[in-house]
């Protein structure tokens, strides 16, 4: 079983020095290829990124992430982008709502036949699980009325029906739950874990992390 | 959000004449409310040149707040040469290329931080943009900014705890993520 990775996830996690967790989980993770550039190529080449992208390579090179890139990836990343880039319809123009990066993920979940994807990012989260949230989401935001596409919301929701979405917050619930690493057995380190992971940009809401204390704590 | 020119060229255009007004006039908060609004239209639009004004009403209006720069014996000169590029008779999106590059040096060469005003207008708007709905790659790609600059910017932000955030109880997303990682 091999789970499908974000760069929102990975990043996250390896801020606070947890790619560890993925190394003690008996499970691979997968990225695609656009995947790599965002958490290795690009950061490489950067003063400020580039010590992150050594460690998170030292993951790659260790197998505990493998990177996969094939035309179907490609090719249905791109049937899901141009779907979800047509859901939402403001004044007879569609808002481009997910980059082909996003869907990539989600690809690779199709093509391994996995029902988990692991991301942090908020709206790839909305469009797996509840288009009529991100549009109610969209218009509190924005102010305006979107026309929802029925025939794009009911292909995606075909595409994507089967689809779990965890988020590296869970990963590390995961860890405390199982006492995969002593140093975070309290119940302060459940929370100061989730907050940290919450600071570098996982979408959990202060609402989840409270329930996570009570379920887990 | 204002958006009430259908028309993507036309807003393009006042938004433009705003700019140049704002900054003639020292109008530091104008500006910086210009900026919003040309990113808020500009994700819903997806329009390059809206970015661009955004950024560069960011950068001008976060040089108007630096004493350093405002009141520095070069401002006066770096104002000068900002308004004549801006009347230019070009296109808006070279003029507003050449800006860009133009803010970067004034910042590199009188700034404090390592990180110019231009990188951080990018993160800022993207942020902006992500918060409104779209994903947060389409917000880098739309601004230019990187995906870790910009999760670590998000991260510092109550963009998260906004209504309708929520798709599923933890209970239900626990329970997915055992039978993902072990049980």
């Amino acid at each position: 079983m091999r789970i499908p990775c974000d760069s929102s996830s990975l990043i996250s996690l390896s801020d606070n020095c947890l790619l560890r967790i993925l190394e003690n989980s008996k499970k691979k993770f997968v990225i695609p290829k656009r995947v790599k550039m965002e958490i290795f190529d690009a950061p490489f080449s950067t003063k400020r990124f580039k010590l992150r992208a050594i460690q998170i390579n030292s993951y790659l090179k260790r197998g505990v992430i493998e990177v996969i890139d094939n035309p179907f990836i490609r090719d249905y990343a791109e049937k899901i982008t141009d779907l979800a880039n047509s859901l939402l319809d403001y004044n007879g123009d569609y808002i481009k709502i997910i980059h082909q990066g996003e869907a990539e993920v989600i690809a690779c979940a199709k093509y391994l036949n996995e029902g988990t994807v692991v991301i942090d990012e908020r709206t790839s989260r909305h469009l797996i699980e509840d288009t009529g949230l991100l549009k109610k989401y969209m218009e509190s935001r924005t102010g305006l009325g979107l026309e929802m596409n029925g025939t794009a919301q009911k292909r995606l929701a075909k595409e994507l029906g089967g689809i779990s979405v965890i988020r590296s917050a869970e990963i590390f619930a995961y860890a405390y739950e199982k006492q995969l690493f002593p140093q975070y057995s309290s119940k302060g380190a459940l929370e100061a874990g989730l907050y940290a992971l919450k600071f570098s940009g996982c979408s959990i809401t202060d609402e989840e992390i409270k329930d996570y204390i009570e379920l887990l704590g | 959000m204002v958006l009430d020119m259908d028309d993507t060229r036309r807003l393009v255009d006042k938004y433009f004449a705003e700019l140049i007004a704002y900054f003639e006039n020292n109008q530091e908060m104008e500006l910086r409310e210009l900026s919003n609004r040309a990113i808020e239209s500009a994700a819903i639009k997806q329009d390059k040149t809206l970015v661009d004004i955004s950024i560069v009403a960011y950068a001008l209006a976060k040089f108007m707040t630096k004493p350093h720069l405002f009141g520095s014996d070069q401002w006066g000169k770096f104002k000068q040469h900002i308004l004549q590029e801006l009347k230019k008779k070009k296109s808006l999106a070279n003029i507003l290329d050449a800006i860009i590059g133009d803010i970067s040096g004034f910042d590199t060469n009188l700034g404090n931080y390592a990180r110019d005003v231009i990188e951080k207008a990018r993160i800022k708007q993207a942020s902006r943009a992500y918060a409104l709905g779209i994903s947060l790659k389409r917000a880098g790609e739309l601004t230019g900014a990187s995906m870790s600059s910009l999760l670590d910017y998000v991260g510092a932000t109550k963009i998260h705890d906004r209504p309708y955030t929520k798709t599923k109880s933890v209970v239900d997303r626990y329970k997915a993520t055992k039978r993902a990682l072990g049980e």
